[in-house]
C-alpha cells in the first residue's frame, strides 16, 4: 500500500517567532516607524479601560491565530496591560471586511489641486494604510477619532477639500 | 449635514443592566404573543431573548460594569474578535456574515470564561448547557423569520420557549 504523507498546514510560529514579534512591537508602541504597524487603542467609557486594535501584515506573514495576537497585544503592552479591555490584532483585509475601521478621511480636491504627494505624506502623518498601487487609505475606528483627524487635516491642508465617510456594515 | 436626528439616535446606549432588562421585555412579549396563537411572532421575540441574555453575559463576564455603555463599534469589535478564533474544529466562534449569533455568543461566552479562569465543575457545566441551549434555539431561529407567514408548531415553540427560559433564569451565573 502506498504510504501518503500530508504537511501539517497550521501555525508553525516557534517561540523565538513569538518573541521577535512582541518585542517589534513593544518597540513600536515606545516609538512608531513608517513601516510598523497602526494601532489604535479606544477608550470605553467610563471603565478606565481601552480596546487595542492592532492593524498589520505581520499577523498574516506570520500565520498568528487571532488569540495568540491577543496574548502577544498583551505581552508587549507590559504593565499597562491591565489596563486593556480587548487585545485585537487583524490585517488590513480583516479590519475592512469586518468593518472595524468604518470611518475614512478622504480629500475631495480636484486632480492638480494639490499634489498627491502631499496628500499622500499628510494622511500617512495620521497612520494611513499603504496600498497596493501607491494607494493609501486613512481609516479610523471611531467618529471621534475621525473629526478630530479630519479637523487637523483641514487646519494643515484646507485645499485638500477633506470629507468624512463612514462604511456602512451588513444589514442587521 | 442632516438637520435631524432619528429615533434611534435618540436611544440611549445599552448597558449591562438596560440589556437584562431588555431580554425581560422581549421574553414577556413573547409570551403575550404565543397566547394570542401569534407563534411565529412569540419565537422571533423568543430569539431575540436568547441573543440578549448571551450578549449579556459576554459584556458582563469581559468586565463591563452594570452601567457602562456599550456602543455599536465596541460590541463590533469583539463580534469580530469571535469570528477570528477557530475552534478546534476549523470553524470559527462566530460565522462571518450573521449578525445574531446566538450559538456564535454562547460559544464566545464559553470560550471567555474560559480564557479568564477560575471556573468551577458548576460553572463549566452551566456553560456548556447555554451551548446546548443556543444551539436548540438557532436550530429553530433566524432573523429572517420576520419575512415569512407561516405557523409553528406547538412542540416545537415549547421547547425554544423551555431552552430560552433556562438562559433568562441562568444569566446571572453565565
Amino acid at each position: 500500500m502506498p504510504v501518503i504523507k500530508l504537511t501539517a498546514t497550521g501555525s508553525v510560529l516557534n517561540d523565538a517567532d513569538k518573541s521577535a514579534i512582541v518585542a517589534q512591537l513593544n518597540k513600536e508602541l515606545q516609538s512608531p516607524t513608517d513601516d510598523g504597524p497602526v494601532i489604535f487603542e479606544i477608550p470605553l467609557s467610563g471603565e478606565g479601560k481601552f480596546d487595542v486594535l492592532v492593524v498589520w501584515e505581520k499577523w498574516k506573514e506570520k500565520a498568528v491565530p487571532a488569540q495568540t495576537r491577543s496574548d502577544m497585544i498583551l505581552a508587549a503592552y507590559g504593565d499597562k496591560k491591565n489596563k486593556i479591555a480587548l487585545p485585537q490584532g487583524v490585517t488590513y483585509q480583516e479590519a475592512i471586511e469586518q468593518n472595524l475601521l468604518p470611518y475614512a478621511v478622504i480629500p475631495m480636491a480636484r486632480k492638480n489641486e494639490v499634489s498627491a504627494e502631499l496628500l499622500k505624506a499628510s494622511m500617512k502623518k495620521y497612520g494611513a494604510f499603504t496600498l497596493p498601487g501607491e494607494k493609501v487609505d486613512l481609516r479610523l475606528p471611531t467618529i471621534e477619532l475621525a473629526s478630530d483627524i479630519h479637523k487637523k487635516l483641514v487646519d494643515e491642508l484646507p485645499k485638500a477639500y477633506w470629507s468624512i465617510a463612514q462604511s456602512i456594515g451588513p444589514v442587521e | 449635514m442632516k438637520d435631524y436626528v432619528t429615533f434611534a439616535e435618540r436611544l440611549a446606549p445599552d448597558t449591562v443592566n438596560r440589556l437584562e432588562r431588555a431580554a425581560h421585555h422581549r421574553y414577556e412579549s413573547a409570551n403575550v404573543l404565543w397566547k394570542e396563537k401569534r407563534r411565529l411572532a412569540a419565537l422571533y421575540m423568543l430569539g431575540y431573548t436568547a441573543e440578549i441574555c448571551l450578549a449579556t453575559a459576554y459584556f458582563r463576564c469581559a468586565g463591563f460594569s452594570p452601567n457602562a455603555e456599550i456602543d455599536r463599534e465596541t460590541r463590533n469589535r469583539r463580534m469580530a474578535q469571535a469570528r477570528l478564533i477557530e475552534m478546534p474544529n476549523g470553524d470559527t466562534l462566530m460565522p462571518a456574515r450573521d449578525a445574531h449569533p446566538i450559538l456564535g455568543w454562547a460559544r464566545f461566552l464559553e470560550y471567555e470564561r474560559t480564557r479568564v479562569g477560575n471556573l468551577s465543575v458548576r460553572d463549566r457545566q452551566r456553560l456548556r448547557e447555554a451551548v446546548n441551549k443556543a444551539s436548540l434555539i438557532h436550530s429553530y431561529w433566524c432573523p429572517s423569520l420576520r419575512y415569512k407567514v407561516l405557523d409553528f408548531g406547538e412542540e416545537a415553540l415549547q421547547k425554544v420557549q423551555k431552552a430560552t427560559k433556562w438562559l433568562l433564569d441562568n444569566q446571572p451565573q453565565l
